[in-house]
């Protein structure tokens, strides 16, 4: 079973397209949404979680659209971003008040536990917590209800790095009972690196590749040479090709390294370097 | 419904610091109206507090506007139940102001100088007017989304003042309308002013009617951008 499945979806602004993004998200996973500011990956989670309207396509959470059941489809997502969404006077106490209020399986205890569990504080307003504490109580809010999907939308921007292990390992644990799966959107790619199963790579509103990871290692290589190991039909194959005085680096498809030269080193490249070699030689 | 009800107590859970702003301006009508001992006075802090009442029905959007999207919007409701808890939580506000305004005329009713009957019509027709500019002021904010800050305060502010400085100078012009009873608006003041009760019903019946209409309009209008 899918717990994400978006179809050819749509959107159209002034400047700016989002087209034909499509892919299916098994349970128990995580797919890295990754691409360079501006590439449409806020768009794309704003058009799942129904915050805008999509102009085509059909998105579905656990097999479910929204127009079927708006009310359930909201309550499958767990929404984490990059600011604290939380209104700036209220307190943990107001937020698990509402949460009680909307939600059917929010569970207070489990809620507290996590709070107190984090060292977060009751009766201090939200606009005065840090940002590391805003993400936190973000994913207590969400980890205290059943959800199905969880969404980052940028959300490990900025934080130290003992916050952003422990997101990263929040999120491992979810996936954990292989029911629930993560859509974690990010320009970032050394998280991704660590915990994404798929990636999608995303550049000016238009899917570049969606695979596993491993497929994605297997598929590309990263070639190092000297110059006099460059020829005119290696160059043409290489992607992202960077000419140094003493040397080149690029990203090449496995099934083309045949054309390299013997004494080119071949390595494993990393999703950074892949990403990063793809937006240069579509820029270029 | 239930969900509507909901978000009007999120909406007042937004105005905890101006509650407090709130309990301030009752006392200082309280302190002005036991000071100003005249009929139309009594009147006056009813149009007060409702004008005040106006003005902080708005803080809500302002509040939202200052959030990050993600929390409100994917809460487990139609976006509609989100308008009309908004509507919801600005009559029953409104409400409250009048009562308290109505509360400030209690020195007046004490003295003889104004009637129990006179307060409460007074405070229906203003409550309904009130119902009727912040409707107008809900729907100019769902449709035209102004996130500046400063463009957001005018817009907060006018409808408040118009209410009730509009309402001051109408009050003391149908007063002198009134003198004239010759003349077929001063008759039909007399006729209102007799029968105070029916045009407070009147009023409110059409301002209610006005309100879930607007409501109805913005709800559908959130909805389309979501669905």
């Amino acid at each position: 079973m899918n717990t994400l499945e978006v179809c050819g979806l749509q959107k159209n602004y002034k400047d700016f397209c989002l087209k034909d993004i499509s892919l299916e998200l098994p349970a128990g996973y995580i797919c890295g949404y990754v691409g360079q500011n501006g590439a449409g990956k806020t768009t794309t989670l704003d058009l799942i979680t129904h915050q805008k309207k999509s102009d085509g396509g059909v998105i579905k959470i656990n097999g479910m659209e929204y127009k079927e059941n708006p009310k359930k489809y909201k309550e499958m997502i767990g929404y984490v971003r990059d600011m604290c969404y939380f209104p700036n006077d209220f307190t943990l106490l107001d937020i698990q008040r509402i949460l009680k209020d909307f939600y059917e399986t929010f569970e207070e205890d489990k809620f507290m536990n996590l709070c107190k569990k984090w060292n977060l504080p009751e009766k201090k307003k939200i606009k005065d917590y840090s940002k590391g504490m805003s993400i936190r109580l973000m994913f207590a809010g969400i980890l205290a209800r059943d959800t199905k999907l969880l969404i980052l939308d940028e959300a490990t921007n900025g934080l130290d790095p003992v916050v952003k292990q422990e997101v990263l390992e929040i999120l491992q644990d979810y996936i954990q009972d292989g029911e629930r799966s993560v859509l974690f959107s990010t320009h970032i790619l050394s998280d991704i690196e660590q915990i994404a199963d798929y990636i999608f790579f995303i550049h000016k509103g238009k899917k570049i590749f969606y695979d596993t990871k491993e497929e994605i290692a297997e598929k590309y290589l990263l070639v190092k040479g000297g110059l006099e190991e460059l020829t005119d039909a290696a160059s043409g194959k290489i992607k992202g090709l960077k000419k140094t005085s003493v040397g080149f680096e690029g990203i090449i498809e496995s099934d083309e390294s045949t054309c390299l030269s013997v004494k080119c080193v071949l390595e494993k490249p990393t999703i950074d370097k892949i990403v990063v070699a793809f937006i240069k030689d579509m820029e270029e | 419904m239930m969900d509507a009800v909901r978000f009007m107590k999120m909406d007042f859970m937004k105005m905890k610091t101006q509650a407090k702003l709130m309990a301030l301006v009752v006392l200082v009508v309280i302190a002005f109206a036991s000071k100003m001992m005249g009929e139309t006075m009594g009147v006056w802090s009813i149009l007060y507090m409702i004008f005040m009442g106006i003005i902080l029905c708005s803080t809500p959007f302002s509040i939202d506007n200052m959030v990050a999207d993600g929390f409100i919007k994917l809460l487990p409701a139609r976006a509609r139940q989100r308008v009309f808890g908004r509507y919801m939580f600005a009559a029953v506000f409104l409400i409250v102001c009048t009562v308290l305004g109505s509360f400030t005329s209690i020195p007046y009713v004490i003295k003889g100088q104004i009637t129990v009957g006179y307060i409460l019509s007074q405070g229906v027709i203003f409550l309904s007017v009130g119902l009727f500019i912040n409707s107008l002021q809900y729907v100019f904010s769902y449709f035209f989304e102004i996130k500046n800050q400063q463009w957001l305060s005018i817009i907060r502010l006018l409808p408040g003042f118009i209410f009730f400085f509009g309402g001051s100078v109408l009050m003391d012009t149908l007063g002198e309308m009134q003198e004239g009873t010759r003349n077929k608006i001063g008759m039909v003041l007399n006729y209102a002013m007799e029968h105070q009760g029916v045009v407070a019903f009147v009023f409110l019946a059409a301002a209610v009617v006005f309100t879930m209409l607007c409501a109805v309009v913005c709800g559908k209008r959130e909805e389309r951008k979501e669905a």
